[in-house]
């Protein structure tokens, strides 16, 4: 919004802005106290990645060792593939998993049928709440040998076996089973944003003979293009972040050559040693590498449509 | 005259007797803050505090207690602030150990107090040369009170249960040899219609190999960390290996062993015992209990369990290894060096290695969770079989800790009663029947400057170990390839990880 006034030349004075809107002013100072002191204090203590800290030292008691702990990570030898891994599990989410709650929320805006609309927002945005824990347990059930995923797969020719236990079905698995729990709550965003488009151009698309496909492409897509956007950068900024919990409750030894990332490598060393300091320069490292992608992606979006995050 | 002597021989008496052994109730009593994470079992009835176990606590050694619960150890400890004494794994959850916590001035070094404080604890210690190795750092401080154990029936829980029904049926004997085993699973295959004879799941398969349940034959003690006449050896870099990884694939190919050990998960295999489609599982003592309870309960005639020994090579022959577990396991009471009490906790510390200690800790309150039968500590029926339903752990929650951990030595008898049925402690007794103190590698700690290094080592040794020996037993990789294997450990730095843990195992037993 901020960045459409200055397009159109209209620049408000901060002084002036805040004197007119100083009640959503006031609504933004417990969050701007929030991100102070929960996000940007504790940042200091990213120093410990430096450090070989010690928590009965404290952090300014504990001795610098520079870059040691990120060298202990990048000398592994498991660190080529840890990346790899990693990548792959985010990169496939992100092409299969970005694109599924929009082609959803556009079918269900075709939907006439209003009760039936609302059944299935329902259904679909509900695995959204069920715990992880319950996620993989009934994951493993239905990839078992006899589990009815399997069966299933099998009258299609493919082999009856645990697909957990054997590397190349572990990001299919992964994936998949990802994006049907989450692309119902993630499409309401988008059936959100249809809102947002102006029913005149609709109108103007029917006086000009579009059917309702050629209306969802030249009217409704262009329409949540800045979400879409927006999101998608959002989305890349955490591409290094593949969560350890879902793949410790999915993974083992044998399938480690595609499941093991960079997160469950930690958490295992981790166990071992109890290192804080490696964690915190695998993180560091981890949130670097993001935020370099999201200031590239940004400054790509803004040549190519304008848009971008700031 | 007279009577200034007769006082001045009392207190001289009275100091003699006081130099011996501490006197309970601590006369000057005092108050004590005590932090330990929470037991299911316990707070399944009461919160601890008001259980007539701590009651009965206080009143013997005098001193109040104040409980403290935190839900995260690591970082109640990091915090800072904490009570008089803490319990935990010292070694496991203080980065660098307790000789590190002891430099970082988190914990207090106890050494100068044992004598005049603690003097029970001291004099178990000294009589007992490997237990106070164990309980020291490797410069020989000792700041922790540990949970020991008492008898080698303490030391080995768990090990490998076979139908002992099926042995009768089938006319076979519990077998001893790699053959006899392979036999019996056959058998048990085309004779009983198992068609998962040997069920595994995948942390246990680890563990038949680690604990060395099934390597002996093999000549190979076990997969981990061993030491034959002070040389340390880490089992999954062995030659010997190969031929414990042959004889799995083997059972694995022949439809003997588990196909998905990977993936099964603890219900479905002991459904699978259940069942009749495995005929052995890997378990622990309790686990026997509980299979035996569940068949009774599901109606399955027959249905009878025993414990089988670490294969050997020949007949007759002891196994290697076992899950033998050593004297200590880590956990210890520890006194905050800024604790302002810190004679006081070593005192308080101390009662549970004297024998009135050692009584309430392992069997409660005479009269009430135990009696004295013959000798020997017998718990109740209150503990046992609980009028109110309780379990037997929940029971003993409200009376003892001998279930759980703490300051104090373990009673052989707390667990030899503690199993209900007869086949538990008869399975404990066969699988302890091993010469696992030879080969152990005691609690040894890695020296400070060299635990860095270990511990990346450790990592992705570790990782890569395991996920060969799945890919090798399932056939994904081939095991001609078992050189290429070697060379991987040997590129990964096999030989300076097992340097490291020579030395710190030279460290101790120098002490």
């Amino acid at each position: 919004m901020l960045g459409r006034q200055l397009h159109t030349g209209m620049i408000v004075s901060l002084k002036k802005d805040i004197r007119r809107n100083w009640d959503a002013y006031l609504l933004l100072v417990p969050a701007i106290v929030f991100f102070a002191l929960f996000c940007y204090k504790p940042m200091y203590g990213v120093i410990i990645a430096f450090k070989d800290y010690s928590p009965g030292r404290g952090i300014t008691g504990s001795k610098w060792v520079g870059l040691m702990e990120f060298q202990s990570f990048f000398s592994s030898v498991y660190f080529g593939r840890l990346l790899r891994n990693t990548l792959t599990i985010s990169l496939t989410s992100l092409v299969l998993g970005f694109p599924t709650p929009i082609i959803f929320a556009l079918l269900l805006n075709e939907v006439r049928h209003k009760p039936f609309k609302r059944l299935v927002q329902t259904i679909t945005y509900m695995p959204h709440f069920v715990s992880l824990v319950v996620i993989c347990a009934l994951i493993r059930i239905f990839t078992a040998e006899n589990g009815i995923v399997v069966n299933l797969l099998s009258i299609f020719g493919f082999e009856k076996v645990a697909l957990l236990s054997k590397s190349k079905y572990f990001v299919p698995v992964y994936v998949i089973s990802g994006i049907w729990q989450n692309f119902g709550w993630d499409s309401i965003i988008y059936i959100s944003a249809f809102t947002a488009i102006d029913p005149s151009l609709y109108e103007a698309a029917i006086i000009d003979g579009a059917n309702r496909w050629q209306q969802t492409i030249h009217v409704t897509l262009p329409g949540i293009k800045d979400t879409i956007i927006i999101l998608l950068i959002l989305r890349i900024g955490s591409i290094m972040n593949v969560g350890h919990e879902k793949i410790i409750l999915l993974y083992n030894s044998g399938i480690l050559e595609t499941s093991d990332v960079i997160s469950t490598f930690v958490y295992r060393k981790g166990l071992t040693n109890l290192q804080w300091s490696f964690s915190s320069a695998v993180g560091l490292f981890n949130s670097v590498i993001n935020f370099v992608i999201v200031l590239l992606f940004n400054k790509i979006s803004r040549k190519v449509s304008e848009i971008g995050l700031w | 005259m007279k009577k200034i002597l007769a006082l001045a021989l009392a207190l001289a008496m009275l100091v003699a007797m006081g130099g011996i052994a501490e006197q309970y109730p601590i006369a000057e009593g005092g108050k004590l803050s005590y932090a330990v994470g929470e037991n299911a079992a316990i707070t399944a009835i009461s919160k601890w505090a008001d259980t007539p176990f701590i009651k009965a606590l206080q009143e013997q050694t005098g001193i109040e207690l104040e409980l403290v619960h935190p839900s995260n150890m690591n970082v109640y400890i990091a915090s800072g602030d904490c009570a008089d004494i803490v319990y935990s794994y010292w070694n496991n959850d203080y980065p660098g150990g307790v000789s590190k916590a002891i430099d970082d001035g988190v914990i207090a070094d106890l050494t100068p107090y044992l004598e005049d404080y603690a003097p029970d604890y001291l004099a178990y210690l000294d009589a007992n040369p490997v237990v106070k190795k164990s309980v020291s750092t490797s410069d020989g401080r000792i700041a922790t009170f540990n949970m020991l154990r008492g008898d080698p029936e303490l030391m080995t829980t768990a090990g490998i249960a076979v139908r002992s029904d099926w042995l009768e049926e089938l006319g076979m004997e519990a077998p001893e040899t790699a053959e006899e085993f392979y036999e019996m699973l056959v058998a048990f295959r085309d004779q009983k219609g198992a068609t998962a004879a040997l069920t595994l799941n995948w942390w246990w398969l680890q563990m038949t190999l680690e604990w060395g349940m099934l390597t002996s034959p093999f000549g190979l003690v076990n997969t981990d960390f061993y030491q034959v006449d002070g040389v340390v050896h880490y089992g999954y870099a062995e030659e010997s290996y190969k031929q414990v990884l042959e004889y799995l694939k083997k059972l694995y190919d022949e439809n003997l062993l588990d196909h998905t050990f990977l993936t099964i998960d603890d219900t479905t295999e002991k459904s699978n015992m259940l069942n009749g489609v495995s005929g052995a599982i890997g378990v622990s003592g309790g686990g026997v209990g509980s299979l035996l309870t569940l068949a009774e309960n599901g109606g399955i005639e027959g249905f009878d369990l025993c414990g089988i020994s670490s294969l050997v090579a020949n007949k007759g022959e002891k196994g290697m290894y076992a899950q033998y577990q050593g004297p200590t396991n880590g956990g210890c009471a520890a006194i905050m060096a800024s604790s302002q009490n810190i004679e006081l906790a070593c005192q308080f510390l101390n009662y549970g290695y004297t024998e009135a200690g050692h009584l309430l800790y392992n069997f409660g309150i005479e009269g009430e969770s135990y009696n004295m039968v013959e000798g020997i500590p017998t718990y109740t029926d209150f503990i046992l079989h609980n009028p109110n339903g309780w379990t037997v752990q929940q029971a003993m929650g409200q009376y003892l800790l001998g279930f759980s951990e703490g300051p104090y030595v373990s009673d052989k008898y707390y667990i030899l009663q503690y199993y209900a049925r007869p086949q538990q402690a008869e399975a404990v007794v066969v699988w302890a029947d091993v010469d696992a103190a030879d080969y152990a590698i005691p609690m040894v700690s890695i020296p400070e400057n060299m635990a860095n290094e270990f511990g990346t080592l450790s990592t992705d040794i570790s990782t890569f170990v395991h996920e060969q020996l799945a890919l090798f037993i399932t056939g994904e990789r081939s095991l001609d390839t078992f050189d290429e294997y070697l060379k991987s450990l040997d590129e990964m730095g096999i030989a300076r990880y097992i340097e490291i843990k020579q030395t710190a195992y030279d460290e101790f037993v120098a002490r």
